[in-house]
């Protein structure tokens, strides 16, 4: 195939776009000197060994993975049972239920934000994790339930009926016969929602507070007061872990398909 | 009393006509019995109920003297087998066929034995360590029976199983499936919309059109004797036009349709006078092509002909409408013009219309 030189010049452009940002940041990461430059001056990890020292990282570094995998764990959990009910039963009503669970996917996640604050923080008085947690698990929600009705969807009903019609209840049918064949399907929602909770910060920027931070709002945190290449060397360490990640899991369940 | 008996059953609500009323069907044990009919007529809702996958709004569904009506579907012993195989596509086949069983709490020594027995029946000994995936679509369809029969059920039911085969291994899969439900004597349920599949294997035929019983019947019956036009055309009747009695005589009737005067001696006459209007049908493959007229001959053009392998398709446009005439491939080829389309008296039926 001849190469359009016109393609190739878009395909460059697109790709400088898309991962340009990314290269600047890791490159930025290993600058020997102490403000953030591009292109930077010196070699250096020493921001790398900065990141790993600084306590607020840690601490915001374990908020933000208990937080993710808990509200991503809630969030299948209630989305599953959602998700089978609205592909398998028809009912009154369907349409309404499913605008209404993806209600959180659809409000600004500001408005969202604010209005977990309201109710939560200040009606409530909860405590500022559970808050989160409630938060969190609402965002993700609808994600869990699309991930998991779609491919629900792809499941032929007469797998299940032939498990049905060979004596299981139609829960022992559910967790023997369709969850094997969705655990592809769950551990993309898995990912997908755990890596949403993990950069979120406009619901989070509402419902942190004194001691309680999440990664993305400790490092916005930093920012305002110091301006080195600790933030680039942290950025840089998400990408990577998040990349290898989703690559792993790609290329053992072929994951991209759920989603 | 009737191994199976499906009792004044009502499916859904009266408004909705693609779903069953004031349904009645009964099948003895060890009978095969077919629903024929396009598609949304009603029969797989028929079998859906059955199996206990729908609820009816009213009636029973009794099996060996048992109210079932109300029992969920994993209480029934119902065996089914499904148009798109529907096999478990992370279980190895071994463990496919010992679903049941499992189910059942049979232990491992009478599963294995059980299994075993069941992959032999359909000639699948060996395959047992294989995913479905591995098999080809009529292997998979045995597997799927071995499976619905393995857990030794009171009724087999069959929904379209050979549909998803293509056309030479269905032939094949047809024979098999007739063999096993004869060994075993298994009560089955047969749901297609093909009439030589149903002509084939059934002991009976029930054709279904609207959530209706149009004709029960033995193969035979309905294939020359169709009850009405529905059927009629359903079993292949494909030419029909409008006429008028125009006599009753012993066995026969006259008929004038338009110019013409035909004699029809059908197996069955439906109950008429003459004056009235009737339906006349007849089968592509019975009818004749003549040049010159004569008895129970029809004056036409033909339009075209198309090769069909052993059979040459001729369309033949006539006052009376538009016939399709089959001709050996051996018979003389007719070229386009002016033709007599001829049917014996014995090969038309009428149909009150």
């Amino acid at each position: 195939m001849k190469k359009s030189p016109l393609l190739y010049t878009a395909f460059i452009i697109v790709f400088t776009f898309l991962l340009g940002p990314f290269l600047v940041i890791l490159i930025a990461s290993f600058s020997g000197d102490a403000s953030m430059a591009f292109p930077p001056k010196g070699f250096s990890v020493q921001w790398f060994q900065k990141v790993l020292d600084v306590r607020m990282f840690r601490d915001a570094f374990w908020t933000s993975l208990q937080l993710a995998v808990a509200s991503t764990l809630t969030a299948l959990v209630l989305g599953t049972p959602v998700a089978y009910a609205l592909v398998r039963f028809k009912f009154r009503g369907q349409n309404v239920v499913e605008i209404l669970f993806s209600l959180p996917a659809i409000v600004p996640e500001l408005v969202l934000g604010f209005g977990l604050l309201q109710y939560f923080a200040l009606r409530m008085n909860m405590p500022i994790f559970p808050g989160l947690y409630f938060g969190h698990t609402a965002i993700l929600f609808p994600y869990a339930v699309r991930v998991v009705s779609t491919s629900l969807r792809n499941f032929d009903p007469a797998i299940e009926e032939a498990a049905i019609s060979l004596g299981a209840s139609r829960l022992k049918s559910f967790l023997l016969v369709v969850m094997p064949n969705l655990r592809a399907a769950f551990l993309a929602a898995f990912i997908l929602a755990f890596i949403t909770s993990f950069n979120n910060v406009s619901v989070s920027l509402f419902l942190t507070g004194p001691g309680v931070a999440t990664l993305p709002i400790q490092m916005l945190a930093y920012m305002e007061m110091y301006f080195d290449p600790t933030i680039a060397a942290l950025s840089s360490i998400i990408i990577v872990i998040t990349f290898a990640i989703v690559q792993t899991a790609e290329r053992a369940f072929g994951i991209s398909q759920h989603i | 009393m009737s191994f199976l008996e499906l009792n004044n059953l009502q499916v859904g609500y009266e408004k909705d006509s693609s779903v069953l009323n004031d349904f009645h069907l009964t099948v003895e044990k060890g009978e095969l019995v077919s629903l024929l009919g396009p598609s949304g007529c009603g029969k797989t809702t028929t079998l859906r109920t059955i199996a206990g996958f729908i609820e009816p709004t009213r009636g029973q569904v009794l099996i060996n003297a048992r109210d079932y009506t109300r029992t969920p579907p994993n209480k029934r012993n119902i065996g089914l087998v499904f148009q798109s195989y529907a096999l478990f596509p992370h279980l190895s086949i071994f463990e496919n066929v010992a679903f049941g069983l499992r189910m059942r709490r049979v232990n491992t020594s009478d599963t294995k034995k059980r299994v075993a027995a069941a992959l032999a029946m359909v000639d699948l000994t060996g395959y047992e360590n294989r995913l479905p995936a591995q098999l080809s679509g009529g292997q998979r369809q045995r597997v799927a029976l071995a499976r619905a029969v393995v857990i030794e059920p009171d009724l087999l039911l069959l929904d379209e199983p050979l549909s998803n085969l293509d056309a030479k291994l269905r032939v094949g899969m047809r024979a098999e499936l007739h063999r096993l439900q004869r060994q075993l004597g298994l009560t089955a349920v047969y749901v297609t919309h093909d009439q030589v599949e149903a002509m084939s294997l059934s002991d009976r035929v029930l054709v279904m059109n609207k959530g209706k019983i149009e004709q029960e019947g033995k193969p035979e019956e309905i294939f020359y004797r169709p009850a009405t036009p529905f059927v009629a055309r359903f079993m292949g009747f494909d030419n029909q036009f409008a006429g008028r009695v125009k006599n009753i005589g012993d066995n026969q009737v006259e008929i004038e349709a338009g110019t013409c005067r035909l004699i029809a001696r059908p197996h069955f006459i439906p109950d008429v006078r003459v004056g009235d209007p009737v339906d006349v049908l007849f089968r592509p493959e019975v009818a004749q092509l003549a040049r010159a007229p004569g008895d129970n001959a029809i004056p036409g053009e033909i339009v075209f002909r198309t090769f069909q392998g052993s059979t040459g398709e001729y369309l033949v446009r006539c006052a009376l409408g538009e016939f399709t005439v089959a001709l050996a491939e051996t018979s003389p080829s007719f070229t386009p013009g002016a033709i007599h389309v001829v049917v014996a008296p014995e090969n038309l039926i009428v149909e009150k219309p």
